[in-house]
């Protein structure tokens, strides 16, 4: 089963993630999937993606279950805010022992450790180090890279991954057994054999706007067409699957055998010497060499369109993951698009590295391309659509960074500006000519209700169309329910992802294996920051004490309520006004994150900075980020998890996070990621910073260790900064007062319940569209009109309407007049009662009397 | 503009360099004349106190050996060229460590001129020393004997005492932990000195007096010790022994001499036990048993007079920065710190791998490493156990394999350290103190013994609002009475 839960999924609370509307209903996702068992694979998984759909009436979407468990964790270590252990780890923590193993007799000088899981431990300062990780990229999937001491894990994905860039199993093996300490052991190389045994052998072609499966052998071709999934799928529904396998002519299927004879002298004997070794290594993992294209007869079987992902996921489920080439070179079907890189254009090693990965035989591979942000994945994409140089389909996040993309593509390359076009909502033209390239958002695409007349037009001529190559950027987003249709409604021959985290916190990372393909290339973070092609980033974690007033309302409210009352700590608001004044001073620019848009509003009218989430209208939102680019006046903007990905501001050196969601470590990576590509970061001792703002005690805490996760695998490093030096000699410090900070308090505990999401909700509840209703206005500096904000309700005691909230009245010292005075008054009043308690008998005979009398009246 | 600077949550000058002799330092310093002019007739001991002295001292000293005259103030300020007006201390501090041994008596004024004489008995020791006359036999007699043939190599020896000392650590880390690893137990003499000197006791035994020798477990000071570096446990386990001699009676001063004895041989050679110490016997059955040196088994109920000094014996003396020959300074740093707090620990030692484990995670071993994680639980537990940041901080960085140093300083990472003292912070979070509390009903009282308390500075918390006053318990009486005065007073005014 390929979704096996990743040990992470264990914890649910850990799954959540914030990248799609799923990740609302993790829990319900677990709940599917302990229902369907182990082993409904398939129709588990399928009945969670449609889940979305189904319980579209709970507007509530808040992960409950999470805080649920993160409150009973705060509550389990009240002082500590932080879980003793994960999970995960408490299952590894027995010893395995190895130790019994023998080592290789010249240990020394190789670099690797491999256990019988696969595990690697990769020694980075040996001799043979580079090569070994140049090879360990390719067959294995990197777990830590700090400085010295490397480890890698190899999975199935990442074998397939391997087998995909031209490595065969064999090799694998034996650079793996020359490479390590200990003998490798039997276990492992039937493992990586099996594996590997059957990748390959199916082709997923599309062919004159149809598609095939293929192979060369009918035995491999067989099991997948008498699959009844798949058999469901093909187009010619015939009694006999086996008629459909068509046989083809050698003529039409026989591409030029480009390949020259394959490296000789691949197989040294054992006893060789280094010398040989390394050319071993090298020819292994050498980029440039060709594959032999067999002239044997191939078997087709053709499958329906739009039944794709299914056939994909099936094959890759039967051990038979299907490969996905696209020959360009050879395609005449399609019309050339005449596009080129600048002449002036550098691409940098490991951007020419990772491309040679995708077209390493001549043709291209679909698959994922994995760089830190800012190290140049808009180039690599436009390289590679250069590369193919066929219609262009390109899908980003959201419209800004459209006009980013269609900018980098006329700065980058030759491409005209009539072929090049954008699809969005502001923007719906078509290129002219036969090829060309368009650029348009997830959303855009996905949208499966109503549209209007042009854009149902568009969509029409983007679907009849067949696309030479298909460009994802950010393509962590895509597992989401609504984005896998951008994948489905499309003929594409290749497709390239690009991202910045390959790290989900639900299992969903495995479905990009069968919607786009395996991972091509990782780069390594710390050699791209040494090398300069990233900023340096100083990361700090800087502890907030919440206040008394602040933490009391936290032990005591409900779940949702305290992300407010941990992100609005007065302490952490100057703070962050603190370290904003600080950097300013410096000369940095610096970007505020929150992921609480109540919280992030009132950050920035306080402290009297620009804003954007989801709720900013488009064009407010380009003058608010046009503005910070250029305008020396403006140094800081507070920004939703709208800015996660893809704004591009180069400008930023500085990073401040007041909210995030949950643990996702994701986020983490890709926030930090804004301020990667500084550009000042070639300056002699630049440092960009990054500051996560935690208010201790808080299940803040945990959360902020499990972000970190990825950041401190790619071996950064947080320093916790427990206080902030010259914070109280600071003048114009907000929240100065108890009673202000009391009143804030007020404030907070009166919010609306939405106001307490971490979300941007006006995203999520509108569909990506832009909030219509009354938005609150920019503070002064920005240029946008103010408006009314629309009137709150709200439930509180009595006394909180009235104002008396904080005052209490208690006679502590009573003087002996009053108390006398008071003895007399109380005496008196009982004897007052005393008299009364005839009183219902007087009223009772004054009644009588009256009613006899109106009687008498009555009776007159 | 106020610059932020970030303060480390560890204190500042936390990070001094321990010397490894430190508890013979303290031993020595809390001796008398007596004991020193006893010591001194060893010629060996002058040799080996001579090696302790700083640099400048221990030249100051070999200036004066051969001089008729006292060391005057004016010469030393001379030689170390500091300024004749210079104040005295100056001067005094240089030679501090040299008079703190009884090398020079404490300073004389004679006729104007100020002057440290110096000690006879060891000016003569030393002069000695160096030129190979002293009769004492302090630097051992070699053994004559018939059986040069089978004898030990230096590997054999230094194996032979790894072993011995590395099992009786061994034995300690066992018994404080769940995980059983194969040990041996040591002879009743060493649990014995282990128990006294504080390093292991039986958790069944409060009073310590009768311990149950097997069952012995660990103590916190026990796990300290494990953290240290070798030489220092080697010294503060034969202080130790030196204690309970004294307890029984023996002149310490002969036993101390004996080990600067045993510091000045020659590893491989082979002594006379008869000959190098005829007073010291039973000290050599017990150096044995730690592994300072190597004799044949027992024949015939004769204990065989010949002895081979192992490395830990003959490093002894070596002084405070060369390492011991035996570990190689290779040998010794073999742990990998990265930023994601994984520890790669090139060993196999079993020993090595159990200290590790008090306070790492271990996941994985192989043969030659050990992989494991500096993680929030096991650090703690480790803290439970009295293992304070700073010790495994200093164990870290002591023990971290040469690449760590091909890093820009500094050597551990400051997240990892401050990390380590922020879990260390963790446990201490919350502080208990006695306090009397004074309730009030009168503002004017209350302010007045206010006052009065912070007088004393006995003031732990006041609470104007309802005049609550918390004080130390050691001035209760005093602030009693007080307030007992002060309301007399009023109402007699």
């Amino acid at each position: 089963m390929s979704r096996s839960p990743s040990p992470a999924s264990s914890l649910d609370f850990y799954q959540s993630d914030a990248s799609s509307e799923e990740e609302y209903r993790p829990r319900r996702r677990t709940a599917d999937k302990r229902g369907g068992g182990s082993g409904g694979s398939a129709t588990a998984a399928a009945s969670a993606w449609t889940a979305p759909k189904t319980s579209g009436t709970t507007k509530i979407r808040i992960n409950l279950g999470a805080l649920r468990n993160a409150q009973a964790a705060a509550a389990a270590h009240p002082a500590e805010g932080e879980i003793d252990e994960d999970v995960e780890e408490i299952e590894g923590s027995r010893i395995v022992d190895l130790s019994d193993q023998g080592l290789v007799k010249d240990h020394h000088i190789r670099p690797l450790w491999v256990d019988d899981d696969g595990n690697i431990i990769l020694e980075a300062f040996a001799t043979l180090a580079s090569r070994a990780q140049d090879f360990l990229i390719a067959i294995a999937e990197p777990v830590s890279r700090p400085s010295l001491i490397h480890e890698y894990r190899i999975t199935k994905p990442s074998l397939h991954a391997a087998m995909s860039v031209g490595l065969e199993t064999r090799d694998i093996i034996q650079v793996l057994s020359r490479l390590s300490k200990i003998p490798l052991s039997p276990k492992l190389e039937r493992r990586i054999i099996n594996w590997t045994s059957s990748y390959g052998k199916i082709r997923l072609v599309l062919h004159k706007n149809k598609y095939y499966l293929e192979s060369t052998d009918p035995e491999f071709l067989q099991p997948l067409v008498s699959d009844s999934v798949i058999a469901s799928c093909g187009v010619e529904k015939l009694g006999d699957a086996g008629q459909q396998i068509t046989g083809l002519d050698a003529l039409e299927e026989a591409t030029m055998a480009r390949g020259e004879a394959l490296f000789e002298g691949r197989q040294p004997g054992e006893g060789e010497q280094d010398g040989v070794r390394d050319d071993v290594i090298g020819a292994v993992i050498g980029i440039h060499r060709t594959d032999e294209l067999d002239d044997e007869k191939s078997f087709r079987f053709q499958v329906e369109a739009d039944k794709m992902e299914v056939v994909r996921r099936r094959a890759k489920e039967m051990d038979f993951p299907a490969l996905e080439e696209y020959d360009f070179r050879n395609d005449t079907t399609n019309a050339n698009l005449d596009i080129q890189l600048k002449p002036m254009t550098v691409i940098r090693p490991y951007q020419e590295t990772s491309l040679a990965k995708m077209f390493g035989n001549g043709r291209a591979r679909s698959g994922i391309i994995v760089l830190p942000c800012g190290a140049g994945k808009t180039l690599v994409g436009i390289t590679a659509a250069c590369t193919i140089k066929k219609s262009t389909l390109v899908l980003c996040t959201s419209a800004v960074s459209v006009a980013q993309w269609k900018q980098q593509f006329l700065h980058f390359s030759n491409v005209s500006e009539r072929q090049i076009c954008a699809f969005t909502q502001s923007e719906k033209e078509m290129f002219t000519g036969p090829a060309g390239i368009v650029i348009s958002t997830y959303p855009m695409i996905a949208h499966t209700g109503k549209r209007a007349h042009d854009a149902e037009k568009m969509m029409q001529f983007l679907r009849s169309r067949e696309w030479g190559f298909l460009l994802l950027d950010e393509v962590h987003v895509v597992p989401a329910n609504m984005f896998r249709k951008c994948l489905n409604g499309f003929k594409v021959h290749a497709k390239l992802g690009l991202t910045a985290t390959l790290v989900r916190e639900d299992d969903k990372i495995g479905d990009l294996g069968y919607l786009i393909g395996p991972k091509l290339y990782e780069a390594n973070w710390m050699d791209l920051a040494k090398n300069g092609h990233i900023a340096t980033v100083q990361c700090a974690e800087v502890w907030c004490p919440m206040t008394p007033e602040f933490y009391r309302e936290y032990l005591r409210t409900a779940s949702r309520k305290r992300i407010l009352l941990h992100a609005m700590n007065p302490n952490k608001i100057q703070a962050c006004q603190f370290l904003i004044n600080y950097h300013e001073s410096r000369g940095d620019k610096v970007i505020v994150f929150s992921d609480n848009v109540y919280a992030l509003e009132a950050y920035a009218k306080k402290l009297g900075k620009s804003f954007i989430h989801g709720g900013t209208a488009e064009g407010e939102r380009l003058r608010i980020l046009s503005r910070f680019q250029h305008d020396p006046q403006l140094n800081t903007i507070f920004l939703s998890k709208v800015g996660d990905t893809s704004i591009d501001l180069p400008e930023a050196t500085c990073l401040i996070q007041i909210s995030s969601h949950f643990g996702s470590r994701r986020q983490e990576a890709q926030r930090l990621g804004r301020i990667l590509r500084a550009k000042r970061r070639n300056d002699e001792g630049f440092n960009a910073f990054f500051y996560s703002l935690v208010s201790k005690d808080t299940q803040e805490m945990y959360y902020s260790s499990k972000r970190q996760g990825f950041l401190i695998d790619q071996g950064y490093a947080f320093k916790v900064i427990t206080e902030l030096h010259g914070i109280d000699t600071m003048p114009d410090l907000v929240f100065p007062t108890k009673a202000s900070q009391i009143s804030l308090l007020e404030e907070v505990l009166n919010a609306g319940d939405n106001a307490a999401e971490t979300q941007d909700h006006y995203m999520k509840l509108n569909h990506g569209r832009h909030q219509r209703g009354p938005r609150s206005a920019q503070p002064e500096q920005s240029t946008s009109a103010g408006m009314v904000p629309a009137a709150s309700r709200f439930t509180a005691p009595l006394e909180h309407l009235s104002g008396g909230q904080n005052l209490s009245y208690v006679e502590r010292n009573k003087s002996v007049n009053k108390e006398l005075s008071r003895e007399d008054r109380a005496s008196k009043k009982q004897k007052v009662n005393g008299v009364s308690g005839s009183g219902p008998g007087l009223i009772q005979k004054m009644r009588t009397k009256d009613a006899a009398a109106r009687k008498r009246a009555g009776g007159q | 503009m106020v610059q932020p600077s970030f303060s480390h949550p560890r204190k500042p000058n936390a990070e001094e360099v321990i010397s490894p002799t430190a508890p013979l330092d303290a031993f020595l310093d809390n001796q008398h004349q007596s004991f020193f002019e006893e010591l001194y007739k060893s010629e060996a001991v002058c040799l080996c106190i001579l090696r302790f002295l700083p640099p400048i001292c221990r030249h100051v000293v070999l200036h004066t050996l051969w001089s008729y005259n006292p060391l005057r103030t004016v010469d030393l300020k001379a030689l170390c060229q500091i300024d004749v007006s210079a104040p005295l201390n100056l001067a005094e501090d240089i030679v501090r460590s040299a008079i703190d041994r009884k090398i020079f008596h404490p300073i004389q004024h004679k006729k104007g001129k100020m002057e440290w004489p110096m000690n006879d008995t060891f000016k003569k020791g030393l002069r000695n020393a160096l030129t190979g006359l002293g009769k004492s036999n302090s630097f051992g007699v070699p053994y004559v004997g018939e059986d040069g043939i089978d004898a030990p190599d230096p590997e054999e020896l230094i194996q032979y005492g790894e072993d011995t000392w590395e099992s009786i650590l061994k034995y300690m880390v066992s018994s404080g932990l769940s995980s059983s690893i194969a040990t041996v137990k040591p002879k009743p003499q060493v649990l014995r000195l282990l128990h006294a000197s504080g390093l292991m006791a039986d958790n069944n035994d409060m009073s310590g007096r009768r311990p149950n020798l097997d069952r012995l477990t660990i103590t916190s000071k026990g796990f300290q010790f494990l953290l240290e570096d070798r030489q220092t446990q080697l010294w503060q386990i034969l202080m130790c022994y030196l204690a309970l001699k004294e307890a029984d009676s023996e002149r310490s001063a002969e036993t101390l001499s004996v080990f600067f004895s045993l510091g000045c041989m020659q590893l491989g050679d082979s002594y006379s036990a008869s000959g190098s110490f005829p007073l010291a016997h039973s000290a050599l059955d017990d150096l044995e048993s730690y592994g300072f040196i190597y004799r044949r088994p027992v024949v015939n109920g004769v204990p065989s007079d010949q002895f081979f000094p192992t490395h830990l014996a003959t490093s002894l003396c070596s002084g405070n920065t060369i390492t011991s020959a035996s570990q190689s300074a290779d040998e010794k740093r073999f742990l990998v710190l990265e930023t994601n707090y994984k520890i790669y620990a090139y060993t196999s030692n079993e020993l090595e791998i159990a200290i590790l484990n008090l306070f790492v995670d271990i996941r994985i071993r192989y043969r030659n490493l050990v992989v494991g994680k500096l993680d929030r639980k096991n650090v703690k537990s480790a803290m439970e156990k009295g293992i304070s940041a700073y010790q495994i901080i200093s164990y870290l960085a002591s023990h971290a394999h040469p690449q760590m140093y091909n890093s820009p300083p500094p050597l551990l990472h400051p997240t990892i350290v401050d990390q380590l003292h922020l879990w260390d912070k963790e446990r201490n979070r919350l502080k208990h103190e006695d306090a009397v509390m004074f309730e009030f009903h009168s503002k004017e009282l209350f302010d007045d013994t206010e006052a009065e308390a912070r007088r004393y500075d006995g003031v732990l918390v006041s609470v104007p609002n309802s005049k609550l006053l918390f004080i130390d318990p050691s001035i209760k009486d005093g602030i009693r009475d007080f307030v007992m005065g002060q309301q007399k007073q009023l109402r007699g005014a």
